[in-house]
């Protein structure tokens, strides 16, 4: 009998604890620790913050769900993890302090004989001075509460200009490291849609402020799609769509700071700029959440376990090399902590071995490189691919060989939401294979045949499907198991 | 950074007048029921069949 603890209840970790809680045989356990009650389906985070859902329709409680899955749920943050045990035992542990269910503040030490990694991201708005919606100038999408603050914000610049005023409004990236660039494209034409619908349109200077060196690069070096006959890129498509609604774009920034209405950015050039805002939504640098690491004598061994960012080394190779020799084969494929074949990092949580999209310094030594994207689907099977390993090692012994999941071999799809509504809703639809691109195998590093970019309504149709079907699923309803990560 | 290095007024937009603009045919098929539907299933059928090659 085996006990297994996930860290983190987010796409990849709540995966791992739905499948191992049907693959492990009855004696088992299998214990959630987050220090979030609810389960949010990021992705739609995106029509909150238009005023399009309520919070209500993106999140839901993980307690009663993991009741009926005979999984065990302590609403607590993991601060510390022992992979080989302490003083009185030789069993891995994790320290941890409970945030919720009458217990807040207080400590404690679970023991395991597997655990999951799955802390996700901290949101790390103090990277920039004057980020974010709790100290900052800025408003955020990156929870269903900061979406409903977005929301708030955009209604009241909506009916300033309904009265007749002028607005600028800024979307995008407050940092030259941020990654998750689909979520604020995605959030620009939801607003370009609204403004639409408001009828104000015109009295908005609508402006998309990204780390990217071009549109269309998402923090995966752009794609190549093959469109009658002609091979086209992303950054030409995505570029249509901005002409098309009339949305600005300033490529290659880095924000220093956000002051109120003003955001002061560096280009990849070196030059610094102001722009003057009305409202503003910038996403934030993802980090690793804190987490320590002890070894059985106490011994500090963190830096070994983790990257400066925080995330998890796992089994990728780490070593420093030029960008033109990168490789799909550095990628992890096992999620598998070196040292330890009974610690995974999955999602968010583990360490990238380099960027995806070339990373670039302006003159003044600013790093302006955009962060691998690892969220949905990744995310996902890596948390079942962990999960399956897992199971085959305690029903069939600890030797039997790790799954394996790829960022270099999965594909990915991004549908990037540009407007609700079932007769006037639009997406763009990305698809791409592999996520990593991999040019000893393909000469634009995908497969073309899988890569593919389209606009049009039944990309709306499409989002709204995955909110429904991945609500159905992360809740544990019937058939939950038969829909894909 | 210093403020005599900063350049107010003159935002760095990126030039898109180069980028294709759809056609009018082109903005009526991306809204066709029809069309549409067909593309829905098409989407899909991509999607499962990157998670039959790709996942496991």
């Amino acid at each position: 009998m085996a006990d297994v603890v996930i860290l983190g209840a987010g796409v990849a970790g709540h995966t791992a604890a739905l499948h191992l809680s049907r693959l492990l045989p009855k004696g088992n356990t299998v214990t959630v620790v987050s220090p979030n009650s609810r389960w949010n389906w990021i992705p739609s985070n995106i029509w909150v913050g238009v005023g399009r859902m309520g919070t209500e329709d993106v999140v839901f409680p993980l307690e009663p769900v993991y009741r009926k899955k005979g999984i065990r749920f302590l609403q607590a943050k993991a601060v510390a993890i022992r992979p080989e045990g302490d003083a009185e035992s030789e069993r891995g542990a994790v320290d941890i302090v409970f945030t919720g269910s009458g217990r807040a503040g207080e400590g404690d030490r679970i023991r395991y004989d597997y655990l999951v990694n799955a802390t996700g991201p901290q949101l790390r708005f103090g990277m920039t001075e004057g980020l974010g919606p709790e100290h900052g100038n800025t408003v955020s999408v990156c929870t269903a509460d900061h979406a409903v603050h977005a929301a708030e914000e955009l209604r009241r610049a909506i009916a300033a200009m309904q009265a007749g005023e002028e607005k600028t409004l800024v979307v995008g990236m407050g940092h030259g490291t941020c990654t998750c660039e689909g979520a604020a494209f995605e959030y620009v034409f939801n607003v370009d849609h609204e403004l639409r619908e408001a009828g104000v349109r015109d009295r908005a200077r609508l402006v998309y402020l990204t780390n990217e060196a071009a549109l269309g690069d998402f923090g995966v070096d752009g794609m190549t799609f093959e469109e009658n006959g002609f091979q086209t890129t992303s950054e030409l498509w995505t570029s249509s769509l901005f002409r098309e609604r009339g949305v600005e774009a300033i490529l290659g920034a880095h924000v220093h700071r956000v002051e109120p209405g003003v955001v002061h950015y560096e280009t990849l050039d070196g030059r610094m700029h102001e722009l003057a805002f009305d409202f503003g939504m910038l996403l934030p640098p993802f980090g690793g959440v804190p987490l320590a690491a002890y070894d059985r004598e106490g011994e500090d061994i963190t830096d070994r376990m983790f990257a400066p960012s925080g995330f998890m080394r796992v089994d990728a190779d780490y070593s420093a090399k030029p960008y033109e020799e990168w490789r799909g084969d550095d990628w992890p494929r096992t999620y598998l902590a070196p040292g330890y074949d009974n610690v995974f990092a999955v999602g968010i949580a583990f360490a990238p071995p380099h960027q995806i999209s070339r990373p670039r310094t302006s003159p003044n030594g600013t790093v302006i490189a955009p962060a691998p994207p690892r969220t949905g689907m990744p995310s996902g099977v890596m948390g079942k691919t962990a999960a399956l390993t897992i199971a085959d090692r305690i029903k069939h012994g600890g030797d039997r060989p790790a799954h394996e999941a790829s960022m270099a071999r999965m594909g990915a799809a991004c549908v990037a939401s540009a407007g609700t509504g079932m007769r006037t809703g639009s997406a763009a639809s990305m698809t791409m294979m592999p996520v990593v691109p991999d040019y000893s195998r393909y000469p634009t590093g995908r497969d073309l045949a899988d890569t593919k970019g389209e606009l049009g309504l039944s990309g709306h149709w499409m989002k709204l499907m995955l909110h429904h079907m991945f609500l159905h699923k992360a809740k544990g309803r019937p058939g939950w198991q038969f829909i894909p990560e | 950074m210093t403020d005599n290095e900063t350049t107010p007024g003159a935002a760095p937009v990126a030039d898109l007048s180069g980028a294709p603009l759809p056609t009018a045919d082109t903005l009526r098929r991306r809204q066709s029921l029809p069309l549409q539907a067909y593309r829905f299933a098409a989407f899909s059928a991509r999607i499962m069949r990157m998670v039959r090659k790709g996942h496991h």
